[in-house]
């Protein structure tokens, strides 16, 4: 799976969790830039990843997380991995 | 009653010893660093000539030490967030007579703030100069803090605590017999203006240990983790729903050295519990209960995961801790002396505040006498076992918690109707699974979600905006003529999905 097919999935799982129009993703995108991105959206966009591509993140990766392109890299390995 | 709890922080102050006092954005600060800011801040509210001292809630060692300094000077202090909207902050400056503001971090917020207060004098308090640190030795009745909780009317309640309040706290967790020890973590994630915050904060200090807060800048939750397994935390405090969030990953989390995990700020569930048992093998679980008004919490249960004592799935609140009392009544306000009979709980004790400040309306309403004991009437309802434990069964207004913070839902629909004016507003707060929402029902006005949010923000704080508005085309009322809450309830659950 390419970056760029990433990308623009997640901004389908983004627009539908976030609610507030067509959201570029880009890899320095991070909560402090999207009013309704709090711990609830945070965890809930989260599940919605992990359902949409079939993979499981562990905890500590998620505390490791910290902006959106980390969030790509994640699911790059995870599905490399499967 | 002598003000142990100050002396105790005071002395490990002194000390000024190279142990670590507070852990905040990953950065370790000594009592010997604490104890200069202190000094410095101190030598700065002497010279205020005000008694309330403001603070914006940064999250600096600073902001820390302007609380101590205060209470070492012998004032109180007044917890003001910057992001919060500028109508309320001008309310709490009034009803609190703030005449001077403490801040760490010159921002934007801080920058505006400047341009909406020109009389308040604006001090940093990372950029004062050297002065010995002090101890005022302030009496039982002076104010230690004033914090501001959602009210009816649209305007904040001003809730003031003394020093007195403060210690009999500090008296009654110690009676508890969590034996604190000076290598003790606490965990500090509350707002400042939460006043779960202080016993977070000034507990360790007291005991020559320390707290870690929560890192800015990541997902709260995930911090909540990062904060509890990095730096290995011994004594937690939490609002359940900071934990529920992390259900789905609860087989992650394993956490040997933490042995008091505390619940307090809203109902806290069995289920819940029991599945957060398994992450705290060597812990105590107790669950915590009380409003800002009898100084942090007043009552506890310890709960053993096997066999804990519940009402419908909600843990128990426990017995009241040792300088409070509790009562029930019912609707004629008379005192139920029955086992389970429901009623409003009503506390007393050492730990309640003087009254709200200046609102002698809400004094009236709120505090009575009975035996010549005065009580504070809570909103709450619950009932006794025979064993003396107490359940809470819900509230008796409309009062509602989402993640510790109440709110009155009649401020909601205040605020909404300043947007507006002729329209019917009614603020309703629902629960799916472990999280509860706010939704905001307006009569017939489609596709106005976005701008009455937008006219919504310079007015309600970030906590107290519904996550959801709803049109209607009547608002529903019960056989009693009044607004359906119960209906309208339902709508916003069944219609959560679409969010």
């Amino acid at each position: 799976m390419e970056t760029s097919e990433i990308r623009l999935q997640l901004s389908n799982i983004f627009n539908s969790v976030f609610k507030c129009g067509n959201i570029e993703i880009t890899d320095d995108l991070t909560a402090e830039k999207i009013e309704k991105w709090d711990s609830l959206t945070h965890l809930t966009m989260i599940a919605a990843v992990e359902s949409h591509f079939g993979i499981r993140f562990k905890l500590r990766e998620l505390t490791g997380m910290k902006n959106t392109g980390d969030l790509i890299e994640l699911i790059l390995e995870k599905k490399q991995a499967v | 009653m002598s003000m142990l709890f100050l002396h105790d922080i005071f002395k490990n102050l002194q000390q000024g010893s190279d142990r670590t006092a507070c852990i905040i954005e990953d950065t370790n600060f000594s009592y010997a660093y604490l104890k200069e800011l202190t000094g410095a801040i101190q030598g700065k509210i002497q010279r205020t000539g005000s008694m309330h001292i403001g603070v914006i809630t940064q999250n600096t060692p600073e902001t820390y030490a302007t609380l101590v300094a205060a209470w070492l000077t012998g004032k109180a202090y007044v917890p003001i967030p910057s992001h919060y909207p500028v109508e309320r902050i001008t309310e709490i400056i009034k009803a609190a007579e703030i005449g001077t503001l403490f801040y760490t971090t010159e921002d934007e917020e801080i920058e505006k703030l400047k341009e909406n207060f020109p009389e308040t004098e604006f001090v940093n308090n990372s950029a004062l100069p050297d002065s010995e640190c002090f101890h005022a030795f302030p009496t039982e009745d002076k104010l230690a803090y004033i914090l501001f909780t959602s009210g009816t009317t649209g305007k904040p309640k001003g809730v003031p605590i003394t020093f007195g309040n403060l210690q009999s706290f500090m008296d009654g967790f110690d009676a508890l017999g969590y034996d604190v020890r000076e290598e003790d973590r606490f965990l500090q994630m509350f707002d400042l203006t939460f006043d779960l915050s202080v016993v977070c904060f000034a507990r360790p200090l007291m005991q020559g240990g320390s707290f870690c807060t929560l890192p800015t800048g990541m997902i709260k939750t995930l911090a909540l983790y990062h904060v509890l397994d990095k730096y290995q935390i011994n004594v937690s405090l939490m609002v359940p729903s900071a934990i529920g969030l992390l259900l789905p990953y609860l087989e992650d989390i394993h956490l040997p050295q933490l042995r008091v995990s505390q619940f307090c700020g809203e109902a806290l569930k069995k289920d819940l519990l029991e599945k957060w048992a398994t992450c705290i093998p060597n812990a105590r679980i107790d669950n915590v209960y009380g409003p800002t008004e009898a100084t942090i919490y007043c009552s506890s249960a310890t709960c053993v995961p096997s066999k804990i004592k519940h009402h419908s799935g909600v843990v128990s609140i426990g017995k009241p801790m040792y300088r409070a009392d509790f009562l029930l009544i019912d609707d004629s306000k008379n005192v139920i002396s029955d086992i389970k009979q429901e009623g409003e709980l009503c506390l007393s004790g050492q730990q309640i505040t003087p009254g709200y400040l200046c609102n002698p309306e809400q004094n009236q309403q709120k505090f009575f006498e009975y035996k010549q004991v005065r009580y504070y009437k809570t909103g709450d309802i619950a009932y006794r076992d025979r064993s003396g434990n107490y359940f809470y069964i819900g509230r008796k207004d409309d009062q509602v918690k989402i993640q510790g913070y109440r709110i009155e839902l009649g401020e909601i629909e205040i605020a909404a109707a300043r947007v507006l004016p002729n329209k019917q507003f009614v603020a309703i707060g629902y629960q799916i699974q472990n999280s509860w929402y706010l939704a905001l029902f307006v009569q017939k006005q489609d596709n106005a979600e976005v701008q009455i949010l937008e006219s919504l923000a310079p007015l309600l704080p970030n906590y107290m905006k519904p996550h959801r508005i709803l049109s209607i085309d009547e608002i529903p009322l019960n056989a009693n003529g009044k607004t359906d809450r119960k209906a309208l309830r339902l709508i916003a659950e069944s219609k959560h999905s679409s969010l």
